[in-house]
């Protein structure tokens, strides 16, 4: 066989590439855990976790909020997608709507809604003169999280329904099962690898959350603020490292267990045959009964949003109510370098992070070379990482020479690049496993270089994926915090940042003001996505993101 | 052909991704600091500066630990001139990991000892007492008397109505605990702690916090620093009320420290003498603090501490050289 010159050298330098900005920074997380404040081997901050309490308790708090979110997450997730996929209930659009929007919301949004609602001077808890109860800690918690995770439920539950060929549904009504047996017996099992997977997302996302944490945790301490408090608050480097490395453990075993072994048990194919209309398994009285579940959570979401919009133009939430819009004046003043720098660094970050992820997409699907399934899980790691751990090793890799970076943009644009590559190579597989390769194996045999063949046939058919992806990409960049806290400087700040700053400085409203505006941000990315390439083909793109 | 366009296109990227790499703040005359003051007062400071000067000042404001773990962080490749303000303790300790550089001047040397680093590796801002904040409105409610001594607190009547930041994170707090030792002792300080606990309705991560929470109602007591809750106090409509412990109190020195090998020293040292000028002790001093210099400067009639007020002295290179020993400690005997 023809030694491939352009897969060799390409496999050879994203190889590099991973080593450099993926490896590197973990393994210096790794070193710096295992060494004392003077530099020399010492396996004390280990001990430290083992040995104290209070650090032994943030990572079972961490542990149980994930686990409870992910189980709530997956039942309304569920229902959501089940009234989508097998119900007649009116308002599709709407719900569907308000069940993917989380997923696109600035990191503080909905955290910053419920203080504003429900905290101690929230404005429900002084309409109805609640005295003892407190938001913070694990109500809070498990309130905001649910309502930002529930979408990935929602989104890999939704996925597995529509993949069920509703024929087999359809068999079993047909034979006098009842809809309710049909349901317990026939849909259920089926969709059982599709609600563990959505459970291991969900769990493994809520583990690595940084932002409702920081506003809403109260005494219930979690792992991923408590790793970020030692590395900065206390100066306490190696525990830092050591916390963050423990947040990975959960983190990487969930994901590759949702990974390699849940979704290979997916009952689901993709065979590219028009699916026909399911039918209705819901009586009238169910029907109601999950609509008014689905309506009451959507309009609770949507009244949090609209909260959030409120609190921009009051003059000082909590204390002053009056009309104002003088914290978008403050914003500007304040944030207007922040909002900046998060575009241009956002906006260099996305190709690069597409075409790497494209590039290694089609390599892997497309071609067989040495190291090609090292490649593949390398590539993908990232993904399984919390943000923190990323933040961390990048700030502990590129503070040193040979590769100094700490301080400047690219050690963020690099971080972005990295770290949602994998969204690309997701995307990409999934659109160019369902492309014949017949097409591009033409254009080899007559006489095409694999560039050539890259460029200009498998590119072009895989426009929307691409194009989906980079949207995706582009939204985590501008949304990123748990990774970006860390490695921010005096020259280049981010919005989300910025956010964390003014609440934590208890200006909500300009904080509201700064999550307006990057929501907004984020909403027109996807409606120029949407322009190019079309209302149908996102529908399919965001089931397999 | 598209493949022209796409190399590019490529090439404009690459530029961009290079150019990233390239520091912000070349232009001649326009330096970067990290600031640990409040940002409204740091930002009246700086422009007032730069339209003295005509330098520029690129800013980004970090908790005093935050703003330490940055410096730390860009060692090799410090990114910011100076650190204005923080807690004292927080530039001792940067003295001590090699991270500072001594600056002294016409302007420093007539600060007063006791106010500066000996070796004039940091010198001093202004003072920021510990004092205790009360929500009237919720102290009218729940008939509770505004304390005035540190036992007080421990009374069964603030029940989970107190805020502190937590000491691991908030140099405010760890001073508390200092002042504390100081005052009375280490194990009957921890006593007081333990008993305090029970009070504590959330250990906030900033400072700042616990003060601005009883502002907004959220919470009903909180210690924090004299300057901040005067100024809250006058500025905002919320019901504060301070009040002083008789047994003393304790206090920090907030400081400016230049980063070593950090870029522009010359321009830096400028904003550091400027900080002393009449102009900027003035704005000090209208944001209720005291600074440094009071000649010719008018405070104001509420900043002023009662003379009765009894200061607590902490040494600092001992606190320093504790508070790994004292927050592990406060971690497992409190914080459980």
């Amino acid at each position: 066989m023809r030694k491939d010159k352009f897969v060799i050298f390409s496999s050879v330098v994203i190889l590099a590439l991973l080593v450099v900005f993926v490896g590197f920074p973990i393994f210096s997380t790794f070193k710096l855990s295992l060494s004392d404040s003077s530099g020399l081997f010492s396996l004390s901050s280990y001990q430290s976790l083992f040995e104290k309490p209070w650090l032994r308790k943030s990572f079972f708090n961490s542990l149980l909020l994930g686990s409870m979110t992910a189980s709530i997450s997956v039942l309304v997730g569920f229902v959501f997608a089940f009234v989508i996929a097998r119900t007649r209930v009116k308002g599709k659009p709407f719900l569907k709507f308000m069940a993917t929007l989380p997923i696109i919301s600035p990191p503080f949004m909905l955290s910053l809604s419920v203080i504003l609602l429900f905290g101690k001077s929230g404005f429900v808890t002084r309409l109805f003169g609640i005295e003892d109860f407190s938001i913070y800690g694990l109500p809070g918690l498990l309130l905001v999280q649910t309502i930002s995770l529930f979408p990935l439920a929602y989104l890999t539950i939704l996925g597995v329904l529509q993949g069920i060929e509703s024929s087999v549904e359809d068999a079993s009504l047909d034979l006098g099962a009842s809809r309710l047996r049909t349901f317990l017996l026939i849909t259920l099992p089926l969709s059982v690898p599709g609600i563990l997977s959505a459970w291991l997302l969900v769990f493994v996302t809520s583990l690595a959350d940084f932002a409702t944490p920081m506003l809403l945790s109260g005494k219930f301490d979690v792992l991923s603020v408590q790793a970020y408090l030692q590395f900065t608050g206390s100066g306490n480097l190696p525990l830092g490292a050591a916390l963050s490395n423990l947040l990975l453990i959960p983190c990487v075993t969930a994901y590759i267990l949702q990974k390699y072994y849940v979704q290979k048990k997916s009952y689901v194919t993709v065979t590219g045959k028009p699916q026909k209309a399911a039918r209705d398994l819901t009586s009238r009285p169910v029907r109601i009964i999950l609509s008014a579940f689905v309506f009451g959570a959507s309009l609770f979401t949507l009244a949090l949003y609209l909260t959030c919009l409120a609190g921009c133009f009051t003059k000082s939430w909590g204390i002053d109510y009056t009309w104002s819009l003088e914290n978008f004046a403050y914003v500007w003043q304040v944030g207007r370098q922040a909002i900046l720098d998060t575009l241009l660094i956002s906006i260099i970050a996305t190709p690069f992070a597409t075409m790497l992820g494209l590039l290694i997409a089609f390599l892997v699907i497309r071609k067989e070379f040495f190291g090609k399934r090292f490649l593949d899980v390398f590539a993908m790691f990232p993904f399984a990482l919390p943000g923190t751990a990323i933040g961390i090793g990048y700030v502990l890799a590129f503070n040193n020479h040979p590769i100094l970076l700490t301080g400047t943009a690219l050690i963020i644009v690099l971080a972005f690049v990295f770290r949602n590559m994998p969204v690309a190579i997701e995307s990409a597989k999934a659109s160019l496993i369902q492309i014949d390769k017949s097409i591009e194996e033409a254009a080899t045999n007559l006489g095409a270089s694999t560039h050539r063949v890259f460029w200009e046939i498998t590119l072009p058919m895989i426009k929307p994926a691409i194009f989906t992806g980079a949207a995706y990409i582009f939204v985590h960049c501008m949304t990123a915090v748990s990774a970006v806290i860390f490695i921010v400087s005096a020259n280049w700040n981010h919005m989300t940042v910025l956010t964390l700053n003014q609440t934590e400085m208890l200006r909500f409203s300009a904080a509201a003001v700064l999550c307006l505006i990057l929501i907004l941000i984020v909403l027109a990315a996807f409606g120029i996505l949407r322009l190019i390439i079309g209302k149908n083909a996102i529908a399919k793109e965001i089931v397999h993101t | 052909m598209a493949m022209n366009r796409i190399w590019v296109a490529f090439a404009f990227f690459c530029g961009l991704f290079a150019l990233s790499g390239c520091s912000k703040t070349a232009s001649s005359n326009s330096i970067a600091i990290y600031t640990s003051l409040d940002e409204s007062m740091a930002r009246l400071l700086l422009e007032s500066f730069t339209k003295e000067t005509g330098i520029k000042v690129d800013f980004v404001r970090l908790a005093t630990g935050e703003a330490a773990a940055r410096i730390e962080a860009e060692k090799n490749r410090p990114q910011a001139a100076l650190w204005l303000g923080g807690v004292g303790l927080g530039h001792a300790e940067l003295k001590a990991k090699g991270l500072t550089t001594p600056y002294t001047s016409e302007a420093t040397q007539k600060i007063p000892a006791a106010l500066k680093d000996s070796e004039g590796y940091w010198n001093g801002l202004y003072r920021g007492i510990l004092v205790f904040v009360t929500n009237t409105k919720q102290a009218e409610a729940r008939k509770l008397t505004v304390p005035t001594s540190w036992n007080d607190l421990l009374s069964p009547q603030w029940k989970g109505l107190i805020q502190i930041p937590n000491p691991g994170t908030s140099g405010t707090s760890y001073n508390l605990i200092t002042t504390l030792i100081e005052s009375m002792g280490e194990e009957k300080a921890f006593e007081y702690l333990k008993n305090l606990h029970k009070n504590i309705s959330q250990y906030t991560k900033s400072g700042a916090a616990p003060t601005k929470n009883v502002a907004l109602g959220e919470s009903a007591l909180a210690i924090g620093y004299f300057h901040d809750i005067v100024r809250l106090s006058q500025e905002s409509k919320a019901p504060l009320q301070v009040s002083f412990p008789k047994e003393g109190t304790g206090y920090e020195i907030a400081a400016v420290s230049l980063i070593k090998n950090g870029p522009k020293p010359e321009l830096a040292g400028k904003l550091i003498d400027w900080m002393y000028s009449k102009t900027a002790s003035q704005l000090l001093a209208d944001y209720y603090y005291v600074p440094v210099f009071t000649e010719g400067v008018d405070l104001r009639k509420e900043a002023v501490l009662p003379t009765t007020l009894k200061l607590i002295d902490t040494n600092i290179d001992w606190a320093g050289q504790n508070k790994e020993r004292l927050i592990d400690l406060w971690n497992s005997k409190i914080n459980t």
